[in-house]
This record gives structure tokens, sequence and C-alpha cells, in this order.
């Protein structure tokens, strides 16, 4: 089945918190739910940092269930962090392709 | 104003051996938040329901909140526990969805004395780490995890935070990974808990940021990083890095963070050093 919708998610809606990995692994299995109704997603971070552990748990290991080239076509990120920029691009790149 | 020395941690963990055993020891001549920590870490092993300590140290002791700690009365009165700006008072790690709460607390102490907000973000996220880990390492099902406590001396230009867990400790909870059991029979399990990518658990999601982060910001900060678990120690102070070994235990992780505040860190000069693997590198998933 063709989707084409596209979905505007609030990280606060799905995460009380930026810091630990059992918040960012129930964020990751919501955006996974959203993933299979909506061709994408935009998650807005609103600037706040993300710990490693949550964005390892909720970013890295979506990249990793998703691929890398299906995570970089179906989900972008919004409102992310100056300083959590090279955070994401870290877990997801190595989630994708492990050292 | 000089950073904390280990051999000044070591020194006091020699004293509060003493305490065990005789049930008093000596004061420490300039008393610091990693005293007290360590002090309500090992009285609360002992479950001591009495202490006594000479007013001048005491009335500090009281600020901090020692007593609480330990769960028994203060033999000072309420007037003078006033914290001020300068001390966050011992907080005991028992709710996980606090985390936030607790670093928020102990960064407002850094606000006043360090304007740099790249700095104040990456205490604050490393604190979160840290703590996090407390709660996911420990490996203590119960009430208490451990307990964090800081102080700023702005005239001084230092801070320090402490943070110590009740848990298994470094060396156990690294030997849960059996591709680390090489290296944990030949050298140190702190220091070897501070590289990128150690962890105990490396099978269920964890991936051994937090004292990895912390060193590295450390690093940054030419300041003091000491990691004591068991029979074993970390310390990095102005970017020398030792391991040591003593013959006294302790009981689950200490870690002691003291920082310049005159020197600004970014977190994602941190991050931009962690390796990637090759051939991915395409970063448009940022909108």
């Amino acid at each position: 089945m063709m989707m084409t919708s596209s979905l505007k998610v609030d990280i606060f809606d799905i995460a009380s918190d930026l810091t630990t990995r059992p918040v960012g692994a129930r964020a990751r299995s919501v955006l996974l739910e959203m993933l299979e109704d909506n061709e994408t997603i935009e998650i807005d971070f609103h600037g706040k940092s993300l710990t490693p552990s949550f964005a390892d748990e909720c970013i890295g290991q979506l990249a990793a269930e998703l691929g890398f080239e299906d995570f970089r076509a179906r989900v972008k990120m919004l409102n992310v962090s100056e300083s959590s920029r090279p955070l994401i691009r870290h877990v997801v790149l190595t989630r994708c392709n492990p050292l | 104003m000089l950073f904390t020395k280990p051999s000044d941690i070591e020194g006091w963990l020699a004293n509060l051996q003493q305490l065990r055993s005789t049930k008093t020891c000596a004061n420490p001549s300039f008393i610091k938040p990693f005293h007290l920590a360590m002090l309500a870490h090992v009285l609360r092993t002992e479950s001591v329901g009495h202490l006594t300590m000479p007013e001048k140290i005491g009335n500090y002791a009281d600020t901090m909140m020692l007593w609480e700690a330990l769960g028994i009365e203060s033999p000072f009165p309420s007037k003078s526990r006033l914290a001020g700006g300068r001390y966050s008072p011992i907080i005991l790690l028992q709710d996980r969805s606090t985390i936030d709460a607790v670093a928020d607390k102990l960064v407002s102490l850094f606000s006043p004395v360090c304007a740099d907000e790249r700095t104040i973000d990456a205490v604050r996220t490393m604190l979160r780490e840290l703590i996090d880990n407390c709660y996911s390492h420990s490996a203590v099902e119960g009430s208490l995890y451990g307990m964090i406590c800081a102080q700023v001396w702005a005239g001084g230009r230092k801070a320090q935070i402490v943070l110590s867990d009740s848990g298994v400790g470094i060396r156990a909870s690294l030997l849960e990974n059996e591709l680390l059991h090489a290296r944990l029979d030949a050298e140190n399990s702190c220091t070897i808990a501070t590289e990128f990518g150690v962890t105990g658990k490396p099978g269920r999601g964890h991936s051994g940021y937090g004292l990895s982060v912390a060193r590295k910001l450390l690093e940054n900060n030419n300041g003091m990083l000491y990691v004591r678990s068991g029979n074993e120690a970390f310390s990095l102070l102005q970017n020398v890095a030792k391991s040591s070994y003593t013959e006294l235990e302790w009981d689950g992780t200490l870690l002691v963070i003291e920082w310049d505040l005159d020197k600004q860190v970014d977190i994602s000069d941190v991050y931009s050093t962690l390796p990637l693997p090759e051939g991915l590198d395409d970063d448009d998933f940022f909108a």
C-alpha cells in the first residue's frame, strides 16, 4: 500500500525527558508505530539537548531498525540543538554501521 | 585555589577506614563536598544512628544536609541550614524520573559564576548522563541508588560535583561483558571504564558513553576527574591521567569532578571526536 502522509511529532508528546534509555526506548516504539501509518515523520526537539544514552536508544536504534537509507528518507529532525547534532550523527552512523 | 588531588581523596578514604574500625577519625583540614559524600556513603552502610563532629565543620555538614542523608536528626538548629547559592546539599537518588530536576538544581550553581551557555549545557548533559548511569548500572534494585552533591567556589573559580552510587562496582559490572575479561585480568577497571564504547551490557542497548564523555570534557576543561571503585581508581588531574590500586576498598562507585570555571567547554567538541564508521557520512536528516 502506498503512503504519502507526513506527520509532525513533538518529542515531548512521546518522551517525558530526553535523558534515560527506558524513555528513549518507549519513544522509539511510538515512532515506529507512527512510521507504519505515515510515509515520513518530522520530530521536533525544541532545541533541547539529548543525552548520549537517550539519543542512542531513541534515534540510533530507530535508524538501525529502519536501515540507514530508509531512516534518511523517512525521518527528519527539527530544532536539534547545535551541541546534539554531532551526537545524533554519531549514534545514527554507528548503529547503522557498527564500528 | 588548587584542584583537589587524588591523594586528598585517598587520604580521606583511609580516615574513613579508621572511622569504621574505631568509630572516630581526624577531621579534614579543608572540608569539601567529597568528604561529606564519602562520609555519608560509608555511614549509611554502617546504619549509624548518631554522629557528632566539631562545630566548625559540623555547620558546613549541616548545610550540606549530611544528617538528613543519613536519616537521623541533625544536632544543629534549622536556622543554620541556609545553603545559599554556593552549595547543592546531598541529594539521595531514589527516583529516576527526577534526573533532569536534579541536574538542573546542580547546574543552577554554575549559572551565576559561569556565563557561557555552552559550558552550562555541557555540564548539564554530562550530569544527566552520569546520574542516569547510576540508575542503569548500579544493579541494585531498591530505594537508594546513590547520592550527589556539589559546591562552587566563586573566588577560587572551581566547582566540585560528587556522585556516589550504591551498586556492584565497575569491575563487577564490566565482567558481565565477556569480551572485556582479558583486559580486566591485566588492567585497571576504572581506567577501562573511561574509554568510549566500554560497557558491561553491550547486547542490551548500552554503549558506555557516561564516563568517556565526562573524561573528555574534563580533559578539555583541564580539570579533575576521580573514579573510584573497589580497590581501583582512575584519576585525571589537569590532563595527567593515572591508574592506581590501594588496599582500601570502596563499595560501589565514587566520582569526583572538579571544574575550572574559567575554562569554557563545548560538548559538541567531545561528540565530534567519537569514532565514526567508514562509508556512511550523510547527515541530511536534519531539517
